[in-house]
């Protein structure tokens, strides 16, 4: 953590390599985050960098009272929010979902990537606040707190999204 | 404690690192079936929900990325703390000016400044970074219209080519510099800091 502040410290003070090694860090948690939002590999990417360069600009408004983690997660929240709204993509399709390089995955990976299709498909049913709620809290554990903030909403109608969303994936993956 | 509590207690607590559980909590499971089967189902959801828990970038994605961020963050001024910027108020108004003295100088080309140069790289630098059309730049670089010097010079471009700007040179500046060419800058770069 402490190496963590330093890298911060000198990005504020424009050294960019010391950004490089936290988006290294970072990169396939944020890029995991928005593809459970978005369900499509190129946009999640597109929105990664995004995310990325927003931070950089964004540098000097990060507050130790949230960990740096929590603070990339809620600028991809909010690209990823524009973006829906952009798209005007409520439910995401689950398109453009193959890796471009089959090669790097393993043979044994197709049922999984099957079974991610069909999960990504069932979290796409949700409302944008509800998906990405269950997204914070669920896969990236933000305190609700947290989440509230983020999302501009108060703790307690976080809790209610998040089990609004739950309530909706408990049926269908009961099915 | 109610079963209700128990379940809220147990779903807001769900997350993909696990239930972790209070004593409390636990001495309710032990004595209640209906709280255990509860927990099944967020187990059997959480269990569910493993293929969506990681997903990697490859590396050729990884390499996308990286280089795409690189080229835009070489644009990037540094991105100064506040209340750093806050005391520096006054000198960073003062580097803006003479970032704008030197640019203006190097293209009037007429002033006791311009042997103050700075680097071509430098200079394109600012030109990409400012958000004129290419009419508009046309008209200053090769028709030497005065006029509209200042709007070359925004804010964006000013804090980039005042990051280039070498320690001292921003002294030289003020030092060489007319009265009637800084009142004229200070009047044309109204810069909001
Ligand atoms: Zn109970």
């Amino acid at each position: 953590m402490t190496n963590e502040r330093n890298l911060i410290q000198e990005a504020i003070q424009g050294d960019k390599k010391a950004f490089t090694s936290l988006v290294t860090t970072y990169q396939n948690r944020i890029f995991g985050f928005i593809m459970r939002m978005t369900a499509n590999r190129e946009i999640a990417l597109d929105l990664t960098q995004d995310t990325f360069l927003a931070a950089y600009q964004n540098l000097r408004g990060f507050r130790e009272d949230s960990s740096f983690s929590t603070w990339l997660h809620q600028i991809a929240a909010n690209k990823t929010k524009n973006y829906l709204k952009r798209a005007k993509r409520e439910v995401p399709l689950p398109e453009n979902y193959d890796t471009p390089s089959e090669a790097y995955r393993p043979d044994n990976d197709y049922d999984r990537k099957e079974q991610q299709k069909m999960l990504l498909e069932a979290i796409g049913t949700l409302p944008e606040k509800q998906r990405s709620t269950f997204n914070l809290r669920y896969f990236e554990q933000m305190k609700f707190d947290e989440i509230a903030r983020a999302q501009e909403v108060s703790v307690s109608a976080a809790k209610t999204n998040f089990s609004e969303a739950m309530k909706k994936l408990k049926k269908i993956l009961g099915k | 404690m109610r079963c209700f509590e128990v379940k809220q207690i147990l779903q807001e607590n769900f997350t993909a690192a696990g239930v972790e559980l209070e004593a409390e909590v636990k001495t309710h499971l032990d004595a209640c079936v209906k709280c255990r089967e509860y927990l099944q189902e967020l187990n059997n959801m959480a269990s569910a929900l493993i293929p969506l828990d990681s997903f990697e970038l490859t590396p050729e994605e990884s390499l996308q990325l990286t280089n795409a961020l690189d080229a835009q963050l070489i644009r990037e001024p540094a991105p100064i703390p506040v209340q750093d910027r806050e005391n520096r108020i006054f000198p960073i108004a003062r580097i803006l000016l003479s970032a704008a003295a030197v640019i203006l100088m190097v293209i009037l080309s007429t002033s006791p400044t311009q042997d103050i140069s700075i680097a071509d790289t430098d200079y394109e630098g600012v030109i990409e970074y400012s958000s004129l059309d290419d009419e508009t730049m046309t008209s200053i670089f090769f028709d030497n219209d005065d006029d509209l010097l200042p709007s070359l010079f925004d804010q964006t471009s000013a804090a980039y080519l005042a990051s280039q700007l070498r320690p001292g040179q921003v002294d030289d500046v003020f030092e060489s510099i007319t009265d009637e060419e800084l009142a004229w800058l200070e009047k044309n770069f109204s810069l909001e800091i």
